[in-house]
């Protein structure tokens, strides 16, 4: 059972995403559960980290509530209301509605996480192909909307180029692009700026919080990194092996942490160069 | 420019240099032209004779660039032993064979990409495993054999075709493509075979990149993944593996034009080897060899036309 | 796609495209002529059933194409030579019992010393493009393959012409060199009109006139209506070219074709019932021939013992089911006058003697031999197999070595590079003379180095003498020191099958490599 400390507010109204004692565990018995009975919640146009390292079961809740991970692979047992809806109860074509409308998901590796043959472009208005109407050029004026939004350059020119022809930063804000053109309600980032350039990863966290702030879209930031994480997130959740350990208000965890793991992980951060302010 | 005189400028060297290795080889195998001509009882005063009127007596190098020269002038020799010129030999038959390996190319790509989209989509499923198997048989079966085994069934049996009789296009189209079909599908079977193998790994391995968990997260179905993001990346392999499939259904089309009596290049090749007509065997192989590599330089440009990432250099 | 393309390439697709293009020639062009359409002929219900019908046309299969000039004075392979049986003849013509008779020529007279032949002309004998023949075709023709204003004779044999004369219209007289009692089977040189190049266009006196050949694909001729001699059944025929034993047999059993020839026991028993088969032989000596001047065929004990260690009989019963004629010297049953049966039985299958006399030959651990084999006639790999196997048992070990038809003439046969080769001879003239001659010590055809004295004297005595009970004893001698020598390994004459549809038939053996179309016909 989580020690829930440092419970600063209970979620008030109704919960974007709540998680009720998540279970994944990996079929080829790779050693038991990666998460061990989880509860966790969201409100709307909410920021929360997770944090933890390596192995802690952070990827793993972030890919079971995007629903990408298949059942060949994994059980999942518990609940996970998004929507009002137990997305672990629903059909597949169900979830696919979700996916790309009301769920979008970033990834870590710009690079490799878009196809190297689609134009950027088509990349970014795929969502809208799939889950409304809009004729194409729609689709397209909206596209060049969210490029602009997210502040790529002559988005009609990066419109028709294709990923090799971006910098890591652009691709990250293209996947961006495409992840908000529908305004989901909760976009699910996993270390979106690990791979990036320091000055870049600024940039690009600038770029999530005002997107946040400005459309009220909820952010679950996945990290290994605190410092990132209180850059970006008003609340955060502590995961070690498989559970989570401490949950809170960012400034809060980070002054008082009350978990030894915890005070091991701010204690790294403190020793470390202050990057951001 | 200087890509198109690049390529044009490779193209006439490999030519070149296919067309004195030819030459070379029938130096080094023994007998020749005069034997094939005058047959086993000639006395060797006539066999000399003969050699001295063919003028296979004079020097190599003078022989080759004689021929060289008439090849380059549009004169592609004259066959001795069929008293014609070599062009009219070819023409008509070149065209034959032309049919039959077009026919059966088109078949490898219309049965190998659906059945590897087919088998791709539902990986690893009993589906999949069965075919992969059957498709792992249908790889290693020979030709002459299929060919053997369709002309029993589909001609003898079902009557679909009357094997021994080619239709010629002139006479019935219809039946002309109609009796070509089985031939056509006895080289593209095993053929077919591995590029369903390849096409379908390739998918397969495709699936566990990065960009096809984004297009999951987008709610792209497994189907749509399939189809607007996989193929095209899976792609690249298939197209280097189609064109040297495009050369082996050349090859294989001289055996199966034995099985099916089709009057093409193929046969004539064989007999030429055998008779020792120099003239029809460097034509019959600079085609081939023009052939490939133009095969090639499409397999080239639809690189760039596929992968954009491919600069044209 | 997402692909728009730049002028560059443009211009190199185009230019593969113009490649690609300029080695295609239109699929449409053909230079086949359509096949007959129906096969057989019109049936009216009066006729009875079995009874040959005038008409119909004929499809047979022919294993190897037709690629030579159709020339008949100058061709030499036996698959050309036996298609242009039926558009040319000669001043005579065999029959199906080896017999001469009279073809453009009504009659003849030989001279007592036998060297001048003197033939009168048939009336009203006409050639395919209308004209009559007359003494100066004969002149002519004879002329040309004789090389008497060349100085190249063009056929084997034909040097001992040394000249044609026409004494009146309808006479001609050819004088030879020297007498020869076989010289009448010269005289089935091919007459063609004056001036004509067969090469060119084909024009004989046949049953049959040339219509067209297309390389690889078919050779056609038809019915030449105004034949002097009995008219052909059939108005055409049409040789398609398959190359593949199996192709063949299907082409009979979907009906593709009425007639294919030179087939093994077991291709027949593979088709079963329902076709017309006849049996006959092919007209060969097939023999292990040994190089008489390399080790260790150079000693006549060596080759004693492997001919005692050889079972004719068995590789009979392995190959064809027994089928076949077996023979004891280089002389086919063909040649009914001449053949000497009783030396089948020279040697009887005795492994004990045979281990004997190679002890005493000085190998008594047996030895390794190569045996060269042309890789296009299974039927002579399929005997050495067998040859070899029984050759085990005498210590003889056997490695088949398979060389291109080309390389084996050159190699073998010309440059006589080898030790022991599997094939079978035949006569391209009707004549014994021609299967016999190669064994004299300078014979130029002296493949196998085969020397022997008395053998020289023999064949001179039986090339010069006129008289014809003579030389039949002569030429018996010769083939009692082939045995006697153990000149080679002879095993048989193949057995040959003919399969015709169930509605065609008519075919009859001649002792020569030729098929007769004018005798085929379809029935009821």
């Amino acid at each position: 059972m989580p020690k829930m400390l440092n419970e600063s507010a209970q979620p008030a109204g109704e919960a974007l995403l709540e998680l009720r004692k998540l279970r994944v565990s990996f079929n080829d018995g790779r050693g038991g559960e990666v998460v061990r009975g989880i509860d966790l919640a969201m409100e709307e146009g909410e920021t929360l980290g997770l944090v933890g390292e390596s192995g802690s079961g952070k990827t793993v809740t972030a890919l079971t509530i995007a629903g990408l991970l298949s059942e060949n692979l994994v059980t999942v047992s518990g609940e996970i209301i998004f929507g009002g809806k137990d997305l672990l109860k629903c059909s597949r074509s169900e979830l696919r509605a979700l996916q790309g409308r009301d769920i979008g998901m970033i990834f870590q590796e710009p690079m490799t996480s878009l196809d190297p043959l689609m134009r950027i472009g088509f990349q970014v208005e795929e969502p809208l192909r799939l889950h409304t109407k809009l004729p194409y050029r729609e689709r397209r004026k909206k596209a060049l909307e969210v490029m602009g939004l997210v502040d790529l350059p002559e988005p009609s020119e990066t419109y028709r180029k294709f990923p090799h022809q971006l910098s890591g930063g652009q691709r990250q804000r293209a996947m961006i692009a495409s992840a908000f053109i529908t305004h989901p309600k909760l976009l699910i980032l996993d270390e979106p700026t690990t791979a990036l350039d320091v000055t870049v990863q600024k940039q690009i966290l600038d770029l999530l919080r005002t997107l946040n702030e400005r459309h009220s879209v909820g952010l679950l930031f996945i990290s290994h990194d605190l410092r990132v994480v209180r850059h970006i997130c008003r609340k955060v959740a502590v995961m070690y092996q498989g559970e989570i350990v401490e949950y809170g208000d960012t400034a809060q965890v980070f002054s008082n942490p009350q978990h030894e793991y915890t005070q091991r992980l701010v204690a790294a951060v403190s020793a470390g160069r202050r990057v951001y302010d | 420019m200087l890509y198109v005189l690049k390529k044009l400028g490779v193209f006439l060297l490999t030519l070149f240099v296919i067309s004195i290795l030819v030459f070379i080889a029938f130096q080094i195998i023994p007998g020749d032209e005069a034997t094939n001509i005058l047959g086993a009882e000639a006395t060797p005063e006539r066999l000399e004779a003969l050699r001295e009127q063919l003028g296979l007596n004079e020097p190599p190098v003078t022989r080759y660039f004689n021929w060289l020269a008439g090849f380059v002038t549009g004169d592609l020799g004259f066959s001795r032993s069929y008293n014609m010129p070599v062009s009219e030999l070819l023409a008509g038959k070149l065209g034959i064979t032309a049919c039959l390996t077009a026919l059966s190319f088109v078949m490898v790509i219309l049965i190998s990409f659906p059945v590897g989209l087919l088998l791709a989509r539902f990986a690893h499923s009993v589906f999949d495993r069965v075919l992969m198997l059957i498709n792992q048989l249908v790889m290693s079966l020979p030709p002459f054999f299929i060919g053997i085994i369709f002309t029993y069934i589909f001609g003898l049996v079902f009557k679909l075709f009357t094997p021994g009789k080619f239709v010629p296009l002139n006479e019935d189209p219809l039946r002309f493509w109609g009796y070509l079909i089985f031939p056509a599908l006895a080289i593209a079977l095993p053929k077919s075979a591995m590029v369903v193998k390849l096409f379908r790994g390739s998918m397969v391995s495709q699936f566990g990149e990065d960009y096809v968990r984004t297009a999951f997260s987008r709610g792209n179905s497994r189907r749509r993944v399939l189809m607007h993001h996989v193929v095209r990346n899976a792609l690249i392999p298939v197209v280097t593996f189609l064109a040297f499939t495009l050369v082996d259904i050349v090859a294989g089309s001289i055996i199966i034009e034995q099985v099916f009596a089709i009057p093409g290049i193929g046969r004539l090749l064989l007999s030429s080897i055998s008779g020792r007509d120099l003239a029809v065997v460097q034509t019959i192989t600079m085609i081939i060899a023009a052939i490939v590599i133009a095969v090639n330089n499409l397999a080239d440009l639809s690189y760039k036309y596929i992968d954009p990432r491919v600069k044209f250099r | 796609m997402h692909f728009r393309p730049t002028v560059k390439q443009i211009i190199s697709a185009l230019l593969t495209l113009v490649m690609l293009t300029a080695l295609l020639s239109a699929c449409s062009k053909s230079s086949t002529e359509s096949d007959p359409a129906a096969s057989g002929p019109d049936v009216s219900s009066s006729v009875n059933p079995g009874q040959p019908l005038m008409g119909g046309d004929l499809v047979v299969a022919l294993p190897t194409d037709i690629d030579d000039p159709l020339d008949p004075h100058a061709t030499f392979s036996a698959e050309t030579r036996q298609l242009l049986f039926n558009i040319f003849e000669g001043l005579v013509k065999p029959d199906t019992a080896g017999n001469f008779n009279g073809a453009v020529a009504s009659s003849f007279e030989i001279s007592e010393g036998g060297d001048v032949f003197t033939f009168k002309l048939r009336d009203g004998v006409k050639f395919h493009n209308g004209e009559t023949v007359t003494a100066a075709d004969v002149v002519y023709s004879i002329t040309r393959v004789a090389g008497l204003e060349t100085g190249e004779p063009l056929l084997d044999g034909i040097e001992v012409v040394d000249s044609v004369e026409a004494t009146d219209e309808k006479t001609v007289a050819i004088t030879l060199s020297s007498g020869n009692v076989e010289a009448l089977a010269l005289m089935t040189a091919a007459i063609i009109p004056e001036g004509s190049d067969p090469a060119q266009e084909p024009i004989g006196t046949g049953p049959f006139r040339f219509v067209s050949r297309s390389p690889q694909e078919n050779v056609v001729i038809e019915k030449f209506a105004d034949y002097w001699g009995t008219p052909a059944y059939v108005d055409s025929v049409t040789y398609n070219i398959i190359e593949s034993a199996e192709t063949q047999i299907m082409s009979l059993m979907s009906g593709a074709v009425d007639l294919v020839a030179h087939l093994t026991s077991a291709q027949v028993a593979e088709l079963g019932e329902g076709f017309n088969v006849v049996e006959g032989t092919m007209n060969l000596v097939q023999a292990v021939y040994l190089n008489n001047a390399v080790e260790p065929f150079n000693k006549v004990e060596v080759r004693r013992a492997l001919c005692y260690a050889l079972d004719k009989q068995g590789v009979l019963d392995l190959l064809s089911d027994g089928k076949g004629t077996l023979l004891g010297s280089s002389v086919y049953p063909a040649f009914t006058r001449y053949f000497r049966e009783d030396l089948i039985s020279f040697y009887p299958h005795d492994v004990e003697k045979a281990k004997q006399l190679l002890a005493e030959a000085g190998y008594p651990e047996g030895f390794d031999m190569t045996i060269s084999i042309p890789s296009n006639y299974t039927p002579h790999i399929d005997t050495a197999t067998i040859v070899a196997e029984q050759l085990k048992e005498i210590g003889v070990n056997v490695s088949i070595d398979l060389i291109d038809w080309n390389s084996w003439v050159t190699e073998v046969y010309g440059g006589r590079n080898f030790q022991a080769t599997l094939v079978g001879l035949d006569a391209s003239t009707l004549t014994a003379r021609k299967m016999l001659e190669r064994f004299e010590t300078n014979n130029s055809k002296n493949f196998i180095n085969f020397s022997d004295a008395e053998y020289d004297e023999v064949f001179l005595e039986a090339s010069t003498t006129t008289d014809s009970a003579q030389q039949v004893a002569l030429y018996g001698r010769l083939q009692e020191i082939l045995a006697e020598q153990a000149a080679n390994l002879y095993i048989q004459d193949l057995c040959d099958f003919v399969v015709m549809q169930p509605d065609v038939a008519g075919y009859e053996f001649y002792p020569l490599y030729v098929m007769d179309m004018s005798k085929i016909y379809f029935t009821a």
